[in-house]
């Protein structure tokens, strides 16, 4: 039997906050034993209009990766030796009308329809379902995802499993925030996004989060740094990565000597952040300078990615 | 960019068993960028005292899961999967995940090797001047002068 989208939904609702729904509204038995699966199904029998407006800041965020999508013009020649080339979270604007039309011609079905859906997801994503937002569409996509292997009547099968994720698409600034892992990202820029991209006159291209952007995000979030790691690059040492982790005694490794002398040689891998947002509390985002992605670790609402959103997006306009 | 002090730097790694460095390392120690220090790494990369290794790393914790020598066939566009990544799933090898290290090679490291010797012996040589056996580490380091600094030398000590 279909899974109905509205459970898929309420999967990136963390645990507690389906607790608090379901007993508000009287539905479930045993709410507090309840794991995620059968809370989600239990929830999911209230209505989606009360759902929106009680937790629909959830629906689409939660604890997620954020990696972004440029959408620049299809003639811009791109040096991909050039690291500026990378640099810009804007890209050309697109009006409402050509996205429109290119989500439709580029959903297996109608794109706005939790019905309609693709016949066959595979290992190329597609597009499940888009919803207009005050700034944009959000589109969720689906994904197979193998999760490991069997043997059944003695033949080797692979187990697949659908793997949805989200991604923001901003016609006005010309961009697209994956909320999937970044591989997620990297596989629907490649695949989805090249050719939706290709039907508006445009080219997706990754944006970096760099070395210098991450110490920009850890001044204006007023963030503490709790996790380093980096890799060596001198060549003279036994050890490849190593990982520093904040002594309970210091606030922020970031401004001491210490931590200055001990990753001098390294090139930076990722930093663990704490930062605390506005009428939510403290969020853990982890910053892949390699993969230029930001993992949300902390199960979080919409309003908190988009906060980090518009921090990134003032530090790469400077 | 002059080479001298990019070169000195990498002599210093290599004396030190450098197992492959990054132009980054050279860079920061000189107060550099990579993209100046490369085009001179390069260069002793063609004279043939240093190799090219390209690194496939993990994207999600820097680990290195396999190394190619200049020449070999890169995997890039090929799905890889590592028990060194944090996590099982497969990526797709990119230009991000290739980091290239120059490896110094064996002819030069002998080079290199041969040289220290020859300023460790220098450095043992007695120091006429304060009469007393040669230390290494005194102020008589040494390095091969030319015959003219030499009787300068000579000159003023007697």
């Amino acid at each position: 039997m279909p899974v109905p989208q509205l459970v898929i939904d309420l999967l990136n609702v963390p645990v507690p906050t389906l607790r608090k729904v379901a007993a508000r509204h009287g539905v479930g038995e045993g709410i507090s034993t309840l794991r995620k699966w059968d809370l989600a199904q239990a929830v999911s029998r209230i209505p989606r209009g009360e759902l929106e407006a009680e937790i629909g800041e959830y629906l689409y965020a939660g604890s997620t990766s954020l990696s972004w999508v440029r959408l620049a013009p299809a003639g811009e020649e791109i040096n991909d030796e050039d690291p500026d080339a990378f640099s810009g979270l804007r890209g050309v604007e697109l009006s409402g009308t050509d996205v429109l039309r290119a989500l439709g011609e580029h959903g297996d079905a109608d794109p706005f329809s939790e019905t309609a859906r693709p016949e066959e997801i595979d290992e190329t994503p597609k597009l499940v379902v888009a919803r207009e937002q005050d700034d944009g569409y959000m589109l969720t996509f689906a994904v197979a995802k193998r999760i490991g292997h069997v043997i059944h009547n003695f033949e080797h099968t692979p187990v697949f499993e659908d793997e949805f994720f989200n991604a923001l698409l901003r016609p006005g600034l010309g961009s697209v925030e994956v909320r999937g892992s970044a591989s997620r990202a990297r596989r629907l820029e490649r695949t989805w996004l090249a050719v939706f991209a290709d039907s508006l006159d445009a080219q997706p291209r990754p944006v970096a989060i760099t070395q210098e952007d991450f110490h920009a995000l850890h001044d204006q979030l007023k963030g503490r740094l709790d996790v380093y790691r980096g890799k060596t690059t001198t060549g003279v040492t036994v050890f490849d990565t190593h990982e520093f982790t904040k002594a309970d005694s210091v606030d922020d490794l970031l401004p001491e000597p210490e931590f200055e002398r001990q990753t001098r040689d390294l090139e930076p891998v990722s930093f663990d952040l704490l930062f605390d947002a506005a009428g939510f509390g403290d969020v853990r985002i982890h910053v892949s300078v390699r993969n230029g992605s930001i993992f949300v670790r902390t199960a979080v609402p919409d309003r908190v990615l988009r906060y980090i959103y518009e921090v990134l997006e003032r530090i790469k306009s400077r | 960019m002059s080479a001298d002090p990019i070169l000195k730097i990498v002599e210093e790694l290599t004396d030190e068993g450098t197992d492959g460095f990054r132009a980054s390392a050279i860079a920061r120690q000189l107060g550099l960028t990579v993209e100046q220090v490369s085009p001179v790494l390069l260069g002793m990369v063609s004279d043939g005292r240093l190799r090219l290794r390209s690194d496939v790393i993990c994207p999600d914790n820097g680990r290195t899961i396999r190394s190619y020598w200049q020449g070999e066939q890169l995997p890039i566009g090929k799905t890889v999967q590592s028990d060194r990544c944090a996590s099982d799933e497969p990526f797709v090898v990119t230009r991000d995940e290739i980091w290239i290290t120059f490896v110094p090679t064996e002819k030069f490291r002998v080079a290199v090797r041969k040289r220290r010797v020859q300023r460790g012996r220098e450095e043992r040589i007695p120091a006429a001047d304060e009469g007393e056996p040669g230390l290494a580490g005194t102020t008589t380091r040494c390095r091969p002068t030319s015959g003219a600094e030499s009787s300068v030398r000579m000159a003023a000590q007697s």
